[in-house]
Formats: structure tokens, sequence, C-alpha cells
């Protein structure tokens, strides 16, 4: 039986471009939920 | 040449080696984000974050503290580990203030100096202090309390919000890291799906795990420090302070406010007692959701399987001069005793008493705040000594006596 060969030469590049857009999207989440709360303190002036 | 979405796909196949293409690709990048996520949060730590620095300056000891983070924050508190201290999670909105010009206090501090220690141990009291709660954050912060595993639990319930369901919720922030402290419980789940909304729900159980979400309160603070600089516009320089003695009343001390806030902090009308909608508005007959939500509180309370006090603070007397308020305010002590009578424990103690009703005259800043909250406190720490000899916590447990006490 023949195994199969992994190929990672050819598939490195696309591996590559996942990871990073993957990081980015985290990126991304991170300042898109950031900003998503006020940071303004919150002063509550009725007891 | 491109012409179309295929040949934008097709190109991006070309050059990227078909990132995308497959379920597995998909996959793969879900799981760098997920990674990524997970390097933000561990590279990019968030500023330390001080729960209730404003109220906490106010308060003598360092043995009660409130442990609320900002209105803001989704990680709704934070609470300090000390296992040789006795810990009091003491749950209450703005009736755990004593307001007078002479002395600002909180009443858990001042019960604090009553009973300071429990069997050899120093009282340590986290205050989930929640101005303007409303009875869906009492709950909330019940449920983040109990997390915590306290010795003991005390929950203040302003009976002027407890049966009114023109408000039941104030702190929205609570609702992702409470999701998973109610979600064990399904009797809660309408609540759940009648308060929080899907982010909640998401943020909340990935805020536990993933920092870069859970901290994104104090994340946005540092950057809005950043972007400040950008800005064009400059911040105004406050005004000076009238020297000497002035009248807060004063034109000149108005001219210096730097805020129409402050103006109106000082001038608004005060509230008239005698209107009381606030207790007219209650419908203690089963009939609204704030029923569902006591119910599950006291169940809470009830299974905690520690020393646990739900009481109702004094309201002013004044309140008692609107036609048919003794009558609205017993309905709510009623139906409280009610739902109380559902959850019997040994543990649990529920005052449905509107506590002012057995205490000497009591003197209030407002409708229900109190200005001297001296015989309060002694009932309030009588109640804790009784509870905790009647659980066996300890054999010995006697008040000190009221250190502000005329002789």
């Amino acid at each position: 039986m023949k195994r199969p060969r992994l190929d990672l030469p050819r598939r490195l590049p696309r591996y590559v471009v996942e990871l990073v857009i993957g990081f980015v999207l985290a990126g991304l989440v991170t300042l898109a939920f950031t900003a998503s709360v006020s940071s303004v303190p919150f002063i509550y002036q009725g007891f | 040449m491109i012409r179309n979405v295929k040949d934008v796909s097709d190109l991006l196949d070309r050059r990227l080696g078909g990132v995308g293409a497959g379920a597995l690709s998909l996959l793969r990048i879900v799981a760098w984000t997920l990674v990524g996520l997970l390097v933000i949060g561990t590279v990019v730590r968030a500023p330390a974050v001080r729960p209730g620095a404003a109220y906490n300056k106010k308060i003598k000891t360092t043995w009660v503290r409130d442990v609320t983070l900002d209105k803001n924050d989704p990680r709704g508190f934070k609470t300090r580990k000390d296992r040789k201290a006795f810990t009091i999670a003491w749950i209450g909105p703005s009736t755990l203030q004593n307001i007078s010009p002479e002395r600002y206090s909180f009443i858990p501090a001042d019960v604090r100096e009553r009973i300071p220690e429990v069997n050899g141990r120093p009282v340590k009291i986290d205050m989930y202090f929640l101005s303007g709660a409303r009875v869906m954050d009492l709950y909330a912060a019940t449920a983040n309390a109990l997390a915590t595993k306290p010795d003991m639990v005390m929950v203040d319930l302003n009976p002027i919000w407890l049966f009114n369901d023109t408000a039941i919720t104030s702190w929205t922030n609570l609702n992702g890291v409470s999701f998973r402290h109610l979600v064990g419980d399904p009797a809660s789940w309408p609540l759940l799906a009648a308060f929080d909304q899907p982010q909640d729900v998401v943020l909340g159980l990935a805020g536990a795990k993933l920092p870069a979400l859970g901290d994104r309160w104090s994340y946005a603070q540092k950057l809005r420090e950043e972007l400040t600089h950008l800005s064009a516009l400059d911040i105004p320089s406050p005004a000076p302070t009238p020297t000497g003695r002035t009248d807060p009343k004063s034109l000149a001390a108005v001219a210096a406010m730097s805020a129409p806030l402050d103006f109106w902090q000082l001038f608004r009308p005060p509230a008239d007692p005698r209107s009381d909608r606030a207790t007219r508005q209650s419908r203690p007959d089963g009939s609204v959701l704030n029923d569902l939500v006591v119910d599950r509180l006291l169940a809470a309370l009830a299974g905690a399987g520690v020393p646990a006090i739900a009481y109702v603070p004094p309201v002013s007397p004044e309140l008692f001069q609107a036609q048919g308020a003794d009558e609205a305010l017993s309905r709510i002590e009623q139906h409280l005793a009610e739902l109380a009578a559902q959850h019997r424990s040994p543990t649990l103690v529920v005052k449905s008493e509107e506590a002012g009703r057995g205490l000497p005259p009591l003197t209030f800043n407002d409708l229900v705040h109190l200005a001297e909250d001296g015989p309060f406190v002694t009932y309030l720490s009588d109640l804790i000594c009784g509870q905790l000899l009647a659980q066996r916590v300890t054999t010995s447990c006697i008040p000190g006596p009221d250190p502000r006490a005329t002789p």
C-alpha cells in the first residue's frame, strides 16, 4: 500500500495565509468589542 | 481579467493556494483566530482595575470594600480572596448608604465596627453596592457573590422597586458575567431569555477564558487615553476655585462649576415623598416578572448552604403621609413573605417587614436613605449574630455598642 505524501512545500503558503487571516481576525474582533463598550467612567449622580 | 466574483475567487485560489475553499481551511482560520485572541490577551495586558474607587475612599477600614466595577464594565465585580477572614457578601442598592452632611458612610461598614470578628476570624465584607439597582441587578449580584463562596450573604431588598415592573433592571453590564451562574438554574431561563442579548451570552462565556474579550472595558479606557492625544479639541482647564469660605450656592461657586451636572446635583428639586409614586406603582399580586426574579433570588439564597439574610430596609416616615402608602407597603411586605414561604431553609432568614416598623424613629436624608443609621445598624448586627448562633457558626457573638451613641 502506498503511503500518501504530505506535500508540505506545496501546502505551506496556504497554511501561512490561514494563520495570518486568523490573527488579523483576532485583532479585528478584539478592536470591535473594545469599541463596543463605553470607557467613560460612569458617575451615578442620584445616589 | 476580473469580471465577476468567480474570477476573484479563482485568482485567490491561484495566489493563496485555495485558502477558505474548504471546510477544513475555514476551521483552521477559526482555530488561528482563537489562538490569536489568546495571544493578544497574554501579550497586551489590560491595566489593573480598581473596583468602587470613589466609594472605597470614604470607607475607613480596608476590611470593607465595594467590589463593584464601573457600570459599563462587563466583568461586573472584582473580589479579594482571603481564606483566613470570615467573608460576608453584602448585596444592595443605594440604601446601603448613610447620607448626611456630618457623616457619609456605608451601613455594612458600620455593622463591621460592631462585629469585627467571628470565631476569631476577622470579618471581611465584600460590598456588592449597585447604585440605582433594580431587582434583577440584585439577583445578578447575588449569583456572582455566591459563586465566590462567601461565609455569609446579606441582601438589601429596597421595597420601592421590589415589585415595581416599570424598572426591573438597570445594571445591564452584569448580563454577560451572570449568565454562566444563572444558566445552571432552569427556572431562571425565562429571565435569561427576557434580559440577555445573544452578545451577552457569547461574550459572557468567551470572556471568562479569553482576557482579550473579557477585559475589553480596560482596553477601551487605555485606547481612549491614547486617542485623546489625537483629538483636535483641547481639554479645558477647570475654572479657578473661589478662595476663602464661599456659600456653595453663591454665584461665584456656580461659576466655578465645570459641568452642568454639578449645578443640577446641588439645585435639583427634591422629590416629594408624599407623592409616593414608586410604592403605588408596585404590583404585589403575582402578575409581574419581578415575582420570578425574587423567587429565584430567594431560591439561590436558600440553596447556598451558608447563612443568608434578606431584609427590607427602612423607608422615611414621610412616605406614610401619602394616602394609601402604608397599605401599599404592607402588600409588598405580605407578598414578599408569601414568596419567602416557598423557600424555607434553615440557613435563610427573610425579614419581609420594613425594618423601620420595629425601630425607634429614624432620621432620613430623603425618601429611602438614612441620615443616622445607628439603630438600624444595631438591628442588623443583632440579626447577623442571631443567625450565626442559630447556625452554630459561632458559639459567641455579641455586637459592640454604637460608637456614636450619645451617653
